[in-house]
C-alpha cells in the first residue's frame, strides 16, 4: 500500500538565505493561491447578480410551464390534475391541483406497525451503520406522521397546500441557489465565466428535477395518501436538491483543481 | 408551540450561519490569504532535548513499526529518550518494549500493571518519568517521517509557545469509502482549519499525538485530568487560558491509520464527542474570563468548544421543520436554509463545510477524492447519532460524577 502521494510541486522561490535555502523545500504545505483582483471579484459579483434577477423574471413563467407539465403527465396517468392559481412573494403561481387518497384508520395503523418493524429488522440485520441510520431515520419519519394522522385524523397540509408548499420551496431554492453557489464558488478562483456556467447549469439541472419530481411526488399522494408527505417532502424534496449541487460543484472543483496542478505558476509559495 | 418551534427553526438558522462565516473565513485564509510562516527556518539552532511518550495497550501490531520509525529520525540521539508505555497490555507489547531497550540505550519503556488503565493516566507516568526539557506524544499506530521531531521541537525556541501540534494524515485512505471521507475530514481540519486558525492567531488545538508541550508547564498545569477523554483539547484550552500559545506545524506530517470500519468509527468519534463535550463543560467559563486572550479568540474558543453539538442542533432544527410540516405551518425559507446547512456540514471530526474541505483537496492536489464530497450528505444521521450518544454519555458523566475509562481505537495490522 502507497503512502499518500505528494502532489506535483514547483520549486519554492522564497528561499531567503544560501543558509535556510536546502532546508526548505516545496510542499503542499507552503502553497497557496493568489488573492483575486477586485476587478475579478465584482465580475463574479455582476454575473450572479444577473443570474439572480434572471430567475426573478422567469421563476414565474418556468413554474407555470413545469404546473402544466405536470398536470399533463398526471391526467395522462390518470390522476385527473389542473394548475390552479397562486400567488407567493411576487409571483404568481400555479401548482397543481389534483385529488390525495383518502386512508382510513386500518391502513394509517398497519403503515405504523409496517415501519416499526422495519426499524427492529434493520436494527436485527444490522446493515452498514450509515445505511441503517438513514433508513430508520425515513422510517422514524414514517412513525411520526402515521401517529400523527391517526391521533388528529387529518393531515397538516391537504392535496393542494402539498402542492403549493412543493412549488414555493422550489421557487424558494431557484432564488437562494445563485447566491449560495455563488459565494461558494467565490471562495476559489474560478474566472466569471466559469461561476456563470455552474450556477446556470446547477439551476438547469435544479428545475428539470423539480418538475419530475413533483409528478412523481403528486402521483404517490394521488395513490397512497398523505401518510407519505413528510417523507417525500424532507428527504426526497426540494432538500435533497443541494445535495446533488454539492456533486456539481465538485466536479467543476476537481476541473480546477486539475488545471491548477497543469499551470504551477498560478500557485504562491510561502 | 408553533411560534416556539419556528423561533427555534430561526435559532438553528442563526447558529449555523455564524458557523459558515467562520468557515468561510477560514477557507479564505488558507486558499489565498497571507500565510502565517512556522518555526521552519530554524535550521542550527539550539534545539531542546525531547521525551517522546509513547502510549501503547495492546499494541503488538504496530510497536515496532512506530519505534524504528522515531530511532530512524535525523533529530540528534543523544538529545532524545523514547519511553513506550505498556499500559496493561497483554499482547505481547511489554515483550517487544523490552527488545528495544536492550538494543537501544535511548528507549525506557514504562510498564504500568496497576492503577486505571487509559491515556491520561499513562501520559502521567511518562512525564513522571521523563527527564527532557520537551515532550512529544504519538500514539502507537503513527508513523513519523526522519525529519518530524526537529520540524515540531522547532517551536519551543519561541518562549511563549506552550505546545506544537503537527499534521496528520492517513496512510489507509484508499482502503475503504470509510477511510476515503475520513482522509478527506483529516485533510480540512488539518490543511485549511488547523492552518487558518494559525494564521488568524486564534485557537490551533494540540491534538494529543503528533505534538509536543513543554514539560516544566505539563507539570505546573498538573499533569493530564484522567476523568478527561479528551486530554488533548483539555491541554489546549488550559494553555490558552493561561497565556500560552499553541503552534501549528502544517509541513509537520505524521502517518496514521484511521478506523477502516464503521463501528471503529462510531466508538472513535462517540468517545471524541464525550470528551470534547466535557470539555466544554470545564472551559467555557474559564476561556471567557481569561484575561490573556481577545473578543475574538473567545468566541472562536466557544466555537471550537460547541463543535460537537452542532449535529445535533441540525438535527433538532429538522426535527422541528418536521413537527411543523406536520401541524401545516412550516416556514419554507427556514427548511430551505435547514436544508443547505445539513448538506454542507457533514464532514466527520470537525464538521467543516463542503468548501472548506473541497479547498484543502485543492491545495493537497488531491484531485479525484473532490468528487465524494456530495456522499458527504448521507452519513449525516450517522453523524447525528454518533455525537448525540457521545454528547448524553457527557451529560451523564457530569450528572453522576463518573469516572471515566478510556476506550482504545482497533488497528489492523496492514502497514504501508
Amino acid at each position: 500500500m502507497a503512502l499518500v502521494a505528494e502532489p506535483a510541486v514547483t520549486p519554492a522561490t522564497a528561499a531567503s538565505s544560501d543558509q535556510t535555502r536546502p532546508s526548505i523545500v516545496p510542499h503542499r504545505s507552503y502553497r497557496r493561491l493568489p488573492i483575486r483582483g477586485f476587478r475579478s471579484r465584482l465580475s463574479s459579483t455582476i454575473i450572479v447578480l444577473l443570474v439572480e434577477l434572471a430567475v426573478i423574471i422567469f421563476a414565474a413563467p418556468v413554474a407555470g410551464g413545469i404546473s402544466r407539465l405536470v398536470a399533463t403527465a398526471l391526467n395522462g396517468s390518470g390522476v385527473a390534475s389542473a394548475p390552479q392559481g397562486d400567488r407567493y412573494l411576487i409571483f404568481n403561481l400555479a401548482p397543481v391541483g389534483s385529488p390525495m387518497a383518502s386512508t382510513g384508520y386500518e391502513t394509517l395503523v398497519i403503515w405504523l406497525a409496517s415501519a416499526v418493524v422495519g426499524i427492529i429488522v434493520l436494527a436485527l440485520l444490522r446493515p452498514a451503520l450509515p445505511l441503517r441510520y438513514f433508513v430508520i431515520s425515513n422510517l422514524t419519519l414514517l412513525v411520526a406522521s402515521a401517529a400523527y394522522l391517526i391521533v388528529t385524523g387529518h393531515p397538516g397540509y391537504d392535496e393542494s397546500q402539498f402542492s403549493r408548499v412543493y412549488l414555493t420551496t422550489a421557487v424558494t431554492v431557484w432564488l437562494v441557489l445563485p447566491v449560495v453557489v455563488g459565494l461558494v464558488c467565490m471562495l476559489f478562483p474560478f474566472s466569471a465565466l466559469e461561476t456563470a456556467a455552474i450556477i446556470l447549469i446547477a439551476l438547469s439541472y435544479d428545475v428539470i428535477l423539480c418538475a419530475a419530481r413533483y409528478a412523481t411526488f403528486l402521483w404517490v399522494l394521488a395513490k397512497t395518501g398523505p401518510v407519505l408527505m413528510l417523507n417525500l417532502y424532507l428527504f426526497f424534496g426540494p432538500l435533497l436538491d443541494f445535495a446533488l449541487i454539492v456533486g456539481l460543484f465538485s466536479a467543476a472543483l476537481v476541473r480546477l483543481s486539475n488545471k491548477l496542478d497543469k499551470h504551477s505558476e498560478d500557485w504562491e509559495w510561502l | 408551540m408553533v411560534v416556539t418551534l419556528k423561533i427555534w427553526v430561526v435559532v438553528v438558522v442563526a447558529v449555523m450561519i455564524v458557523y459558515a462565516i467562520r468557515h468561510a473565513i477560514f477557507t479564505i485564509s488558507r486558499l489565498a490569504g497571507r500565510q502565517r510562516p512556522y518555526y521552519q527556518d530554524i535550521i542550527d539552532g539550539q534545539m531542546p532535548s525531547l521525551s517522546v511518550l509513547i502510549p501503547m495497550h495492546n499494541e503488538a501490531v504496530v510497536a515496532a513499526s512506530v519505534l524504528d520509525a522515531i530511532l530512524g529520525s535525523d533529530y540528534p540521539m543523544d538529545k532524545v529518550e523514547v519511553i513506550a508505555i505498556d499500559d496493561h497490555s497483554n499482547d505481547g507489547t511489554a515483550a517487544i518494549l523490552k527488545r528495544y531497550a536492550l538494543s537501544h540505550p535511548n528507549v525506557r519503556p514504562l510498564f504500568r500493571e496497576n492503577g486505571s488503565r487509559g491515556k491520561s493516566n499513562a501520559l502521567n507516568a511518562g512525564l513522571e518519568a521523563a527527564v527532557n526539557e520537551v515532550v512529544i506524544v504519538f500514539d502507537a499506530d503513527y508513523l513519523p517521517a526522519r525529519d518530524l521531531l526537529r520540524q515540531l521541537a522547532n517551536a519551543f525556541v519561541d518562549p511563549e509557545v506552550g505546545a506544537v501540534m503537527g499534521r496528520v494524515v492517513p496512510f489507509n485512505c484508499d482502503h475503504n469509502f470509510l477511510t476515503r471521507v475520513l482522509t478527506m475530514e483529516r485533510t480540512g481540519g488539518y490543511q485549511v482549519d488547523q492552518q487558518a486558525r494559525y494564521n488568524l492567531d486564534l485557537l490551533p488545538q494540540y491534538g494529543g499525538t503528533v505534538g509536543g508541550f513543554r514539560r516544566e508547564i505539563a507539570h505546573l498545569l498538573g499533569g493530564f485530568d484522567p476523568n478527561q477523554l479528551a486530554e488533548d483539547t483539555d491541554l489546549t484550552f488550559k494553555l490558552f487560558t493561561r497565556g500560552w500559545h499553541v503552534a501549528y506545524a502544517n509541513r509537520a506530517e505524521c502517518y496514521e491509520q484511521v478506523p477502516e470500519t464503521w463501528s471503529t468509527r462510531f466508538r472513535q468519534l462517540r468517545r471524541w464527542a464525550r470528551g470534547h463535550n466535557l470539555v466544554f463543560v470545564r472551559h467555557a467559563l474559564p476561556l471567557l474570563r481569561s484575561e490573556y486572550l481577545n473578543a475574538t479568540q473567545k468566541l472562536e474558543g466557544m466555537l471550537l468548544l460547541l463543535v460537537y453539538t452542532i449535529p445535533l442542533l441540525l438535527l433538532s432544527g429538522f426535527a422541528a421543520c418536521a413537527a411543523l410540516f406536520l401541524m401545516g405551518a412550516m416556514p419554507i425559507w427556514g427548511a430551505v436554509w435547514i436544508g443547505i446547512f445539513v448538506v454542507t456540514y457533514n464532514a466527520f471530526g470537525n464538521f467543516a463545510p463542503v468548501y472548506e474541505i473541497g479547498a484543502a483537496e485543492v491545495l493537497d492536489g488531491m484531485h479525484q477524492r473532490i468528487y465524494l464530497l456530495p456522499y458527504l450528505f448521507f452519513v449525516y444521521m450517522y453523524n447525528t447519532w454518533t455525537t448525540a450518544t457521545g454528547l448524553i454519555d457527557a451529560l451523564g458523566d457530569v450528572l453522576r460524577r463518573r469516572s471515566l475509562t478510556w476506550e482504545k481505537t482497533e488497528r489492523s495490522a496492514v502497514r504501508p
